[in-house]
């Protein structure tokens, strides 16, 4: 079993590294990078918290091993996700575990290399997070030199938990979904996490009144850490041991630590024993399911619709609402775009972007000047980055909806520009619906000109139909249409040229929607004049820029999914 | 007589690889054209040549009579096109797909739900129309994808291994298409390593070898050419210079 296991391995490895090695230099060099950032970023943490522990009279009093052990119980749960999606593509979507399981190798062996092929990657990239927060702690709190013996041999322990739990997690789910349905719902969670942590991040610092924490809030703040500290769980109880370790208090330590070790490593043992049969049993259960079947459906819907635009939009709707990675991707610019919102408007708090709008006029200056911080300039901008923020994703990804499908559109008789046409529908529609909403909505909340609001509502579809076009053509210019992960369904020049496109876009025609409202402020006998100027300019800018746009993507057409 | 298809000095590169080397040939109305060769030999690519997915790097292709480069809009339209890889869109259920490619090809929508129907029925699809396409196996796939392309009754269908992953009956039943399309005017151009449903099917073959065209003739007149009642198989691997296949296995079996 050894030998086999040994072999295995090698291979899996080899591929795990070329995986990593197959990057262009470029993004090679960015990747380095950001994982430099990240280890630079968890280092100063872990001194931080370390510094926080130790000094004299701070109210954030903490145990100090409960910051290794919080460590050490996040990196589990991240592991535990990785070791999910592992096992769930090793085992359920490789393809070659069928041809492993007849050949001359014992099967143990086939499931432990399996479960082990992406060691090397999850434990370079555990080394790069987690290995200086713990070292920099280590230094921060003053630990002898077994500390970092000990958390050297936790850290290259913990991939196997994850690993080993991931593994029986998804061999217990693909009895109730099927592997794919689940990988798609896993990826919907990375993805609704991902925001969620970055909006979450931001939240202290903006909701924060800038003022130092009172030190009755520290005594409740570590109160509760307190409690987390005492959960039962094993990482926690390696957190203490390597604290322990640090302070020489050797016997104290080993409980926690060995408690820690032999749950993980036999959690290894037992999901590596019992994986061919638990495996083989939930592939028997996928084949016996079957498909309930469904018959014949009255009723065309839009696929009865005349027009073609609108069966291709309906098309990718349907495509979008039915994949749980595409609507998480929908809700996160949902979430962004209210999170937004609701930081710029921050009703009852004095330092709002519109609060000082709305105590501008206090403020002595042009009158030019009032009208570009009035309430109205800034209600419209915040719906028109509310809107574009919920539809951005769905219009740089609409032509890459299609995947692997593409052809069977480029075969048909339909021209790119027509394709285009119908992608740029299918998000401007719901964005024009959205803002409509949104702007009627931001009238009832902030008190503004009724007179202007016409003006606003054009210049917003105007705009957002602008901005949308920019996003869909340089997604269906940079497509990836081979996706796995719906966060690359295009190229990463994508996302740059998208966004020196919508901020030049925007702030361009932001200027020529804002002249008309200035110049009326100091000339009001002009006002008709200036706005249907100011919209046939930015009609005209607008048309312009889809024209240069769709001969762009007819140019690469003939390349696409070739 | 009518050329659906008319190739002339046909052209794509790879790199330095010629993946087809300027190929000349016709299909006309009323003909099921078969299109062999061995793997790599650049059947793939010609197909996807005459489709208007791949822009080539010289020669023209006329499918009827619309220069596929120059009036791809008027030239697609007559076409219907089966891939070798059934790449579908897994989200949509098979009737959904299918009236979504009525649509695509402008069919009116009475004439599309008949067509549907009867195209289901023929395909054993009907009661599982309402299912999504990622659950379905390759050869259903298959089925769909092949319903799909012929929903506008195209003049001409392309097909790349029609019969790859398809069950017996299925793979009859592609068979008897072909050849009611033929009878009905139309034409079929298909690719395929099955050489019996080649001999069996087709008024004509066209062989491409390294990107060239090594041979275009009915079978009789290829066993004529070579000059022997040999098999299709033979004449085959003789065109494309497999014909050491045998001693190779011999040899092969010697080692052992």
């Amino acid at each position: 079993m050894m030998r086999d296991t040994a072999l295995l391995l090698r291979l899996y490895w080899r591929i795990d590294r070329r995986d990593r090695g197959g990057l262009p230099v470029a993004a090679r060099a960015a990747y380095y990078l950001t994982g430099l950032a990240f280890a630079a970023f968890s280092g100063f943490l872990g001194y931080f918290a370390g510094q926080l522990v130790t000094a004299p009279g701070t109210p954030f009093a903490l145990a100090e091993g409960l910051v290794p052990g919080l460590l050490f119980t996040l990196l589990l749960l991240g592991l535990l996700f990785t070791g999910f999606n592992q096992a769930l593509a090793a085992l359920f979507l490789s393809g070659d575990l069928e041809r492993l399981l007849v050949a001359p190798v014992d099967s143990k062996a086939v499931m432990t290399a399996k479960l082990l092929g992406r060691l090397p990657s999850m434990t370079i990239i555990l080394l790069a997070l987690s290995a200086p927060a713990l070292l920099t702690y280590g230094i921060g709190t003053g630990m002898g030199a077994s500390y970092y013996a000990g958390g050297t041999v936790l850290l290259l322990v913990s991939p196997l938990f994850g690993l080993s739990v991931g593994a029986l997690i998804a061999m217990l789910l693909v009895r109730v979904l099927p592997p794919r349905r689940l990988k798609e719902h896993l990826g919907a969670v990375y993805i609704v996490l991902g925001m969620l942590l970055a909006v979450g991040i931001q939240v202290p610092r903006l909701m924060g009144d800038g003022e130092q924490i009172d030190p009755q809030s520290a005594q409740a703040l570590a109160g509760v850490f307190d409690t987390i500290g005492q959960l039962p769980l094993p990482s926690m109880w390696a957190g203490r041991g390597l604290v322990e370790l640090g302070h020489g208090q050797v016997s104290l330590a080993l409980g926690g630590i060995a408690v820690y070790l032999m749950i993980t490593v036999g959690l290894f043992a037992v999901t590596a024993l019992l994986a061919d049969r638990l495996y083989l049993s939930g592939w028997l259960r996928m084949q016996s399911s079957g498909m309930a079947r469904r018959g014949f459906e009255e009723g065309a819907g839009l696929f009865g619709s005349s027009s073609l635009d609108a069966t291709l939009a309906f098309k990718d709707w349907l495509l979008r609402l039915r994949d749980s990675r595409q609507v998480a991707t929908l809700f996160s610019g949902v979430l962004v775009a209210a999170f937004f919102a609701f930081i710029v408007l921050r009703p009852n708090r004095d330092d709002g972007l519109l609060s000082l709008s709305q105590s501008a006029g206090a403020f002595p200056g042009p009158a030019w000047f009032s009208a570009l911080v009035s309430p109205g300039v800034i209600v419209s901008g915040v719906v028109l980055f509310a809107g574009w923020g919920m539809f951005n994703r769905a219009a740089i990804n609409a032509l890459a909806l299609e995947g692997r499908a593409f052809n069977v559109l480029k075969a048909a008789p339909v021209s790119a520009r027509q394709v285009l046409a119908s992608k740029i529908l299918g998000v401007v529609v719901p964005y024009s619906i959205v803002v409509s909403l949104l702007l009627v909505a931001g009238r009832f909340l902030v008190a503004y000109s009724l007179l202007w609001m016409p003006y606003a509502w054009l210049c917003l579809l105007i705009m957002g139909y602008g901005l949308l076009t920019v996003s869909t053509s340089i997604g269906s210019i940079y497509v990836r249409l081979d996706w796995e992960d719906p966060r690359r369904m295009t190229t990463q020049k994508a996302g740059l040229y998208n966004l020196i496109g919508t901020v030049t876009y925007g702030l361009v025609t932001g200027v020529i929607a804002l002249i008309p409202y200035l110049l009326a402020a100091t000339a009001p006998a002009g006002t008709l004049f200036y706005v249907v100027l100011g919209l046939l300019v930015l009609l005209g800018v607008t048309w312009g820029l889809r024209q240069w746009l769709s001969r762009r993507v007819e140019m690469v057409w003939p390349a696409l999914g070739s | 007589m009518n050329n659906l298809i008319e190739v002339r000095g046909l052209r794509k590169h790879y790199g330095d690889l010629a993946a087809v080397a300027g190929i000349d040939f016709t299909v006309q109305a009323g003909e099921i054209v078969g299109f062999l060769g061995p793997n790599g030999a650049g059947k793939t690519t010609t197909i996807k040549l005459l489709t208007g997915l791949l822009k080539p790097d010289g020669g023209t292709a006329l499918i009827d009579g619309h220069d596929i480069q120059a009036a791809p809009l008027e030239a697609k339209a007559v076409i219907g096109f089966v891939p070798d890889t059934p790449n579908l869109y897994g989200k949509l259920k098979a009737l959904e797909y299918l009236r979504f490619m009525g649509q695509l090809y402008r069919v009116p929508r009475a004439l599309a739900e008949d067509r549907i129907k009867r195209m289901l029925a023929l395909f054993d699809l009907t009661d599982v129309s309402g299912n999504y396409l990622e659950g379905f196996s390759h050869g259903m796939q298959q089925k769909v994808a092949i319903a799909g392309a012929l929903i506008h009754d195209p003049r001409i269908t392309f097909m790349d291994e029609p019969t790859a992953g398809l069950d017996p009956r299925s793979a009859r039943l592609i068979k008897d298409l072909m050849i009611q399309r033929r009878d009905s005017g139309n034409s079929v151009f298909f690719s395929t390593h099955i050489l019996e449903i080649a001999e069996n099917m087709c008024d004509r073959l066209i062989i491409i070898d390294k990107g060239q065209l090594i041979a275009d003739a009915k079978v009789e007149e290829l066993r004529r050419m070579q000059g022997r009642d040999d098999s299709l198989e033979e004449i085959f691997l003789k065109l494309t210079g497999g014909s050491d296949v045998d001693a190779m296995v011999q040899e092969l079996a010697n080692d052992a």
